[in-house]
């Protein structure tokens, strides 16, 4: 028999079980269930050979677009530093930007932005694809719009997000939000209609089906009044299937666009709390909203879900050690303590067991 | 005859066959390619990583891409080291977002636990090597970092780090110098 010498990282100890092994898996079939099945490969040849077409038509039109902004830009070029004509394409990883304003812009990955202009005076953006944290610099002279999905949101001075629909052809076509993190904002959805003002902690979606899709997340006082009076121009699409939410918000969430990724989780848990994939869904928008967007108490309600479902989902562990976390971090100490308790008493043995244990400390 | 024929049908099939299968839609293929490859990408996500933070998105996301892009894969016999490229590239763009996250205070630092990380079956000298090369990781951009944890602690050729990262050969010939010049300055402080 032939030793074979044990290599350096053989003496690593890596934290995984079998528990986990499932865990992924069922996340695994979970998103193929929502998905269509595997193409076969002559098919997945063709969408690939239509891909690249579409690929090499939208370089072809960039390269014209950003080649006329930089013929029309050699003047603003002599006058540094300016911006004008640059389009930013993260591919796969977040990328931070900072203007000549002062103002910073954190776009996720797959975004795509348009600096149309950026000077002292005026900072216009054009939000092509994916999602942007907007920290503006705080300047009364001067505007800042960004231009997403035929709408625009303007400010003078403070925080925000836009997400942009990913799947331009789909019937989220032209689909957008924000959420307002620090001031205030006007957003239009188009030319055509009066502007709505947004507070510091409203969330606003572009899509009518939306606007109540999250009553945590969006203050009715901020945005009902305006709304209430938009005159549908189209009829309403039907509404999307549980296959559908899910498929979008794994698309979502691989693309890092947490809030639109919760806002279809949610969508899903509320719609259909029946379906075999809620209690996924609803696990994973309770890890969003407590790792990502640190909104504990609604990430409670997620989690609560998971547990009291009549199905013992393969999460329904985690979920509890991960609704004593949300408690813990909320500073609920009644609830964490309660919580921690029955957690400890049903899984001693858990992987997350001791760190449970040191949660809610008096 | 009847052992060789016993002897066929009990080995494993190979990774060719279940990636033609997985490609075909069966999903016991892809079900026995994920329980062959688990362990193999966990370990991997997991060194690159230095800590559990992101473990499962990282072995999540690696298998989702590659079941995604599986018909593209022209040698099924290669999947192995396809798919060692998709886990460290998964890897390498999550250390890039946390640090990201971290700088712009929207995250916490993941530091690498290097007590809890070094199985007590390690010889003195790996123990120390583990030591040395995880007690500086933190301190290095990634593109240092994963070199030289693919090269110190995975163990691989310029010529496959460069294939599993996508990085140029020079790219990573330089980057491994900058790393092990740290390392060196690191060991002899160590000493001193």
């Amino acid at each position: 028999m032939k030793l074979v010498p044990k290599r350096i990282a053989d003496y690593v100890s890596v934290p995984w079980d079998e528990r986990r092994t499932e865990k992924v898996w069922s996340s695994l079939q979970a998103q193929s269930r929502a998905r269509l099945g595997p193409a076969p490969r002559a098919v997945s040849l063709a969408r690939a050979a239509l891909v690249s077409a579409a690929a090499v038509l939208l370089v072809f039109v960039l390269l014209h677009r950003s080649g006329a902004h930089r013929a029309s830009g050699t003047v603003a070029a002599a006058n540094p530093p300016s911006m004008q004509g640059r389009v930013i394409d993260t591919h796969g990883a977040m990328q931070p930007v900072q203007l000549p304003d002062g103002s910073t812009l954190l776009l996720e990955a797959e975004s795509r932005l348009w600096v149309l202009s950026a000077d002292g005076d005026r900072v216009r953006l054009r939000l092509e694809n994916g999602s942007v944290d907007c920290n503006v610099a705080h300047r009364p002279a001067r505007t800042f719009v960004v231009e997403v999905g035929g709408g625009e949101i303007a400010v003078r001075g403070t925080r925000f997000r836009v997400t942009a629909a990913r799947h331009a052809m789909s019937d989220h076509a032209g689909g957008w939000h924000v959420r307002v993190e620090q001031g205030s904002v006007e957003v239009r959805r188009s030319e055509r209609e009066p502007s709505v003002l947004l507070q510091a902690g409203a969330f606003w979606s572009s899509e009518p089906r939306d606007r109540t899709a999250e009553p945590n997340t969006a203050p009715p006082a901020a945005v009902a009044p305006t709304l209430q009076g938009v005159a549908e121009p189209t009829p309403r699409p039907a509404q999307p299937t549980a296959r559908e939410l899910f498929s979008r918000a794994d698309s979502a969430r691989s693309a890092r666009r947490h809030e639109e990724a919760a806002s279809y989780l949610a969508q899903l848990v509320r719609r259909f709390p029946r379906d075999p994939r809620a209690p996924l869904a609803a696990f994973q928008l309770g890890r969003i909203r407590l790792l990502t967007l640190h909104q504990h108490e609604a990430a409670i309600q997620a989690f609560s879900f998971v547990l009291e479902h009549p199905t013992r989902s393969p999460f329904f562990e985690d979920a509890a050690a991960a609704r004593v976390e949300a408690a813990d971090k909320l500073g609920d100490l009644a609830r964490c303590v309660a919580w921690r308790d029955r957690f400890i008493e049903a899984h001693p043995r858990s992987a997350s067991a001791e760190r449970v244990r040191r949660m809610c400390p008096r | 005859m009847s052992e060789l024929h016993l002897r066929s049908s009990v080995s494993p099939p190979t990774d060719a066959a279940l990636v033609e299968g997985a490609c075909a839609g069966d999903d016991r293929s892809k079900e026995a390619l994920y329980r062959r490859y688990v362990s193999f990408a966990s370990g991997l996500a997991f060194r690159l990583l230095g800590n559990d933070n992101d473990l499962e998105d990282v072995v999540q996301d690696s298998f989702t891409v590659a079941f995604r892009t599986l018909s593209r894969l022209l040698n099924p016999q290669a999947f192995h080291g396809w798919f060692s490229a998709i886990v460290t590239r998964t890897a390498i763009n999550t250390i890039r977002r946390r640090k990201l996250l971290v700088r712009f205070r929207l995250a916490h630092a993941a530091p690498v636990h290097i007590d809890t990380l070094v199985s007590p079956s390690a010889p003195p000298d790996v123990i120390l090597e583990l030591r040395l090369v995880y007690g500086l990781v933190d301190k290095l951009p990634t593109r240092e970092r994963v070199v030289l944890l693919l090269r110190r602690v995975e163990q691989l050729s310029l010529d496959e780090i460069a294939e599993q990262t996508g990085w140029s050969l020079a790219t990573v010939k330089r980057a491994l110098v900058s790393a092990t010049e740290m390392l060196d300055a690191q060991s002899q402080e160590g000493t001193r």
